[in-house]
């Protein structure tokens, strides 16, 4: 039995995302609470500070790639180094020249 | 803060390699075990992490197929292991504290200040003798009694204050300027008898006013030196006019005498002056129980030369003032130079030693009315002669004498 959504399942759950964000923007919760939205902090091009996120995917001094709860965040640059890392947040420091959602 | 927590908890830097080393990071976070200074190079990843975390690695090893291998060693723990190495260096560590701490509860500085008429070895005589000294305990110091007993015995200090800063004493002093009571009673027990005023230079009474005594002179005399200008002797007349007593009273009055003042001044033309050679030689010393010991030791082998003295009170943390000075000699050879002033230079020198007299003479309440004053060379040297024509007042009280009284009585 084929578990593949169709376009209509599919069209009904961005419908639902949308009711959700919807009911989180009329009661004013914080989505990063909400949504398990990811916060990325940029401090100048030498510093990150990421919250909300499940864990490293990748790592390479020319890039951290880190996956948060709806999507993966790539951080790109040289000589980048994680300040600190906890269950919480971590603090990404280097040369940084671009962040990606992915 | 973080880093003290971590120093005394201890902490090593850790490389890791191997099949997942990002997994073998998101379990250890997972696992509540923090993470820093986490950098990657060539497939293997150095961080640092908690002594006590480290032993909980191994099963996140097994489960990553990582290898990890110890870096470095911090903080505490390991300290205290290679400590048990060395027993002596430890303690002589901790003699060196607990040497500190004993030596921080003596005195070991008296500072002074604001004492002009008292000079400083009164009052550290006096201090010694309240047993104030150096080395002596903090503890049997008390502060508000030795303020009272300085007081007492200085009649000039008015204030006192005395504080303890560190392992040094402070001990603040004002003092009255004016006469104080006991000079007054001296003064006034000295004109008992009564006292005249008298000129002190020969000159021309410019002005007067009498506020007790006699007076035996009007404006426009002209008056010697020792001449009575007001007399002390008041006269007490019957009706008919005649004397029938003589009162004492110490003479007072404001009186203005114009004077001359000689003026003769000499500038030799020849004059000697340093020229420094612009070698110098540094050395450091430092004193102990008031001998000075001086590195390199010998003499600097200049045969002329100027010596500057920059000496340190040797201090511990800004508060524990330790008896050992410390500094620097800076020894400057320099050539004596014969050397001649032309007469304009000369005559400058003299006209600028006149004026510092004449400021010296006017601070002391004496105006100036005509200089008169002219340079002449004599020899070798110019010579500034002359005569200052001031008004001065030029008096004081002399004791009214026996011989006089004697003869005034009726």
């Amino acid at each position: 039995m084929s578990r593949k959504k169709t376009p209509a399942k599919a069209v009904k759950k961005e419908a639902e995302k949308s009711t959700r964000e919807k009911l989180v923007d009329s009661l004013r919760f914080p989505r990063d609470m909400m949504m398990g939205a990811s916060i990325v902090t940029v401090i100048g091009n030498g510093q990150v500070l990421v919250e909300n996120y499940r864990g490293i995917l990748e790592y390479t001094e020319c890039s951290i790639i880190l996956q948060g709860k709806s999507c993966r965040i790539a951080i790109c640059g040289c000589c980048l180094k994680i300040a600190y890392y906890t269950n919480e947040d971590m603090k990404i420091e280097g040369k940084i020249s671009e962040i990606r959602y992915l | 803060m973080i880093g003290i927590v971590r120093y005394l908890k201890g902490y090593v830097k850790i490389k890791v390699w191997g099949y997942s080393p990002e997994r073998f990071m998101n379990l250890c976070t997972n696992r509540h075990i923090v993470l820093w200074g986490v950098a990657g190079c060539n497939g293997c990843y150095t961080m640092y992490l908690g002594l006590s975390d480290f032993f909980a690695l191994r099963d996140i090893v097994r489960k990553t197929k990582t290898r990890v291998a110890v870096l470095e060693r911090h903080g505490l723990p390991f300290l205290m292991r290679d400590v048990r190495k060395r027993k002596m260096f430890a303690a002589g560590i901790g003699f060196c504290f607990f040497f500190l701490l004993l030596m921080s509860r003596f005195i070991w500085a008296i500072q002074l200040e604001g004492n002009l008429l008292v000079t400083d070895d009164e009052l550290y005589n006096f201090l010694a003798a309240q047993g104030v000294d150096y080395g002596v305990p903090k503890s049997s110091l008390k502060l508000e009694e030795l303020e009272a007993a300085i007081r007492e015995e200085f009649s000039q200090v008015t204030w006192t204050s005395a504080c303890l800063d560190g392992t040094r004493i402070t001990i603040q002093i004002k003092e009255n300027d004016l006469p104080t009571s006991q000079e007054r009673k001296q003064e006034a027990q000295k004109y008992e008898e009564g006292a005249d005023m008298v000129a002190l230079q020969s000159g021309v009474v410019a002005s007067i006013l009498t506020r007790a005594g006699v007076p035996q002179v009007k404006e426009g005399d002209a008056v010697e030196k020792g001449t009575v200008l007001v007399s002390g002797l008041v006269p007490v007349k019957n009706d008919d006019g005649t004397v029938r007593e003589w009162l004492r009273k110490v003479a007072d009055a404001d009186i203005m005498i114009q004077c001359e003042e000689e003026v003769s001044l000499t500038q030799q033309l020849a004059y000697q002056y340093k020229n420094y050679t612009g070698r110098e030689k540094t050395y450091h010393f430092f004193s102990l129980g008031g001998r000075r010991y001086r590195f390199p030791p010998g003499r600097c082998g200049f045969v002329s030369f100027d010596e500057v003295v920059e000496e340190n009170r040797l201090r511990l943390f800004g508060q524990i003032d330790l008896p050992v000075e410390t500094g620097t000699i800076s020894c400057r050879e320099y050539l004596p130079v014969d050397a001649m002033y032309d007469e304009q230079n000369a005559a400058a020198l003299l006209n600028s030693r006149l004026e510092k007299i004449i400021c010296q003479m006017e601070e002391k309440g004496v105006q100036i009315i005509q200089k008169d004053v002219k340079i002449v060379r004599k020899a070798n040297a110019l010579v500034m002669q002359g005569k200052l024509t001031v008004l001065e007042e030029a008096v004081s009280l002399q004791s009214i004498g026996e011989m006089e009284t004697d003869a005034l009585t009726p």
